[in-house]
């Protein structure tokens, strides 16, 4: 690779490229603030259908329809 | 005498194996084409002028000496700039990867010199693929109308392909990043399914979302090129070990009872009236033609749109993060603000969202069990006028790609193969198309209907300007 670049790829790899983590400079986060509210009063909608729309059965959900007794 | 340069790509490999049309003199006439409209599209970044005249004389060479190795020899095709190529340099359409320079090709670039392509060029894109125009660069510019935009991130294919400077482009696709200048640019884009085709050496924007995938000016080309580039490569975690068929055959098929769910339109779709009547025509030729049309609902596509949004900032966010702590000042405005918003989500928002995604996958696999394949419009619009300044990535309703991704994101969610395939014209004259999407690693049957659907309309031309 040239300029001495990790290829761009592998650079999630453990013990690349990977520094010390990372942070925003000094006043993004206050400069950010509206639009990340934007968008997580955005994808706090995901809720919505998540509990109703498209709701699947539990894995472990046993149905009584047939009438087993239990009940 | 038609120019070499306006020949599809299945009509320069049928010259180039009886003979009748030299590699050579293919690629010295594109070269005349690339000298004078590269400068007004924008369309690559890096033309390879030495090394595509030095391959078209190997080419040549084997197949005078008999060693033709299949439709892909001798053609020149283009690379999106973010799939490596050993010794040229690969920029992803950024500041940060400007100079740099892969060692190694990326699997598709290995494949298509196998196959014997000759790589032109690198294609012009968006920074890193996700949705912004570096200024260092700038745009792509539709061939159909020098003032429009091509959509993106494939910008640079797109236009290209529409403009006869190439035979046929690969570009990537997270969210409709084929089928969107595709369909701008008037050419057929495939998003293969999600482990058909290996993305080893290719930049990623999200590896849960990301395709490669062809652009091409016919679908028989399409299906040509993708035969040249798809299989297993372990090199991909997410390769598929699935047997390759001849990706030729079902063209030409006639329908046989198959049936096309159509995608009634809703009052939040954003479709304008122009690209309607136009996806509207297709699908008329497609009944007319003997397909079944039924009509049915796009499941949750507003939903849809924000899963791949919520997943895309934070696998972005992640690949991009060593950077975003050395290189800031060097990304676009706009690819930060998105890079910067994706760090700050929190864990448990991807995590919803991958199990939204399975809950989506199980809809459409239920509408998938009524019909053979959907048809839909791959975008709102028919491009837009570049003079328009680019809007903040995030409004009050969210991040704005998610009403272009309306019909196209659902399927880099759960990997179904789709089709852009051009249909017809807006109000304003450029390009409109219709996406057709099909059952896992059913690309023959995106194919055979996107191949009737190009008969029936017979659009294949190039832009009166280009």
């Amino acid at each position: 690779m040239s300029g001495g670049m990790v290829d761009p790829t592998k650079q999630d790899a453990i013990g690349t490229s990977w520094g010390a983590s990372a942070s925003l400079p000094p006043g993004r986060l206050e400069e950010l603030a509206p639009r990340l509210a934007a968008l997580l009063a955005d994808f706090a909608h995901l809720d919505t259908l998540e509990s109703s729309e498209l709701e699947p059965l539990p894995s472990f959900y046993v149905s009584h329809a047939e009438g087993d007794g239990d009940d | 005498m038609t120019d070499l340069a306006d020949l599809s790509l299945m009509e320069a490999a049928d010259g180039i194996q009886l003979r009748k049309i030299s590699p050579i003199d293919l690629v010295d006439a594109l070269l005349v084409k690339i000298a004078k409209l590269n400068p007004v599209l924008n369309a690559y970044v890096t033309v390879l002028t030495e090394s595509a005249l030095r391959e078209a004389h190997v080419a040549e060479e084997e197949i005078a000496a008999g060693a033709y190795r299949g439709p892909m020899h001798g053609i020149p095709v283009s690379l999106k700039d973010l799939i490596y190529t050993a010794g040229t340099r690969t920029t992803a359409g950024s500041v940060i990867l400007k100079d740099f320079v892969p060692d190694r090709d990326a699997t598709v670039t290995a494949r298509l010199k196998q196959a014997g392509a000759i790589l032109i060029a690198k294609a012009n894109m968006l920074e890193f693929a996700y949705g912004e125009v570096h200024p260092d660069y700038g745009p792509a510019c539709n061939p159909w109308n020098h003032g429009c935009g091509t959509s993106g991130s494939s910008s640079g294919s797109g236009a290209a392909v529409a403009a006869g400077l190439d035979f046929g482009s690969l570009g990537s696709d997270t969210g409709g990043s084929i089928r969107l200048p595709a369909a701008y640019c008037g050419v057929v884009g495939l998003k293969p399914t999600y482990g058909l085709v290996s993305r080893s050496g290719v930049v990623p924007l999200a590896w849960s979302l990301d395709h490669v995938g062809p652009m091409t000016r016919t679908v028989r080309d399409n299906a040509i090129m993708l035969e040249s580039i798809a299989g297993y490569d372990p090199a991909d975690p997410a390769s598929a070990r699935v047997a390759i068929p001849d990706y030729q055959q079902s063209i030409g098929v006639l329908p046989g009872g198959e049936t096309i769910g159509v995608v009634e339109p809703e009052d939040d779709d954003g479709v304008q009236s122009d690209v309607r009547r136009e996806t509207d025509n297709a699908v008329n030729a497609l009944e007319d033609a003997g397909y079944t049309v039924i009509p049915v609902k796009l499941p949750v596509p507003v939903q849809a749109a924000r899963t791949l949004l919520a997943l895309m900032y934070v696998e972005a966010s992640t690949f991009h993060r060593p950077w975003l702590d050395s290189r800031r000042d060097e990304y676009s405005q706009n690819t930060l603000d998105r890079l910067d918003l994706g760090t700050l989500l929190p864990g448990t928002l991807y995590v919803r969202a991958q199990r939204l995604r399975r809950l989506i996958a199980d809809a459409y696999r239920e509408l998938f069990s009524r019909i053979d394949v959907l048809a839909s419009p791959v975008g709102p619009e028919a491009s837009y006028r570049l003079e328009d300044a680019p809007a903040q990535p995030v409004l009050e309703s969210g991040d704005r790609m998610k009403a272009l991704t309306r019909f196209t994101g659902p399927f880099n969610l759960i990997g179904l193969p789709a089709i852009s395939v051009p249909c017809g014209f807006a109000d304003n004259g450029l390009p409109v198309g219709l996406q057709l999407v099909a059952k896992q690693f059913a690309e023959p049957a995106l194919f055979q209907v996107a191949e009737l659907l190009e008969r029936q309309i017979s659009l294949f031309g190039r832009p009166a300007n280009a």
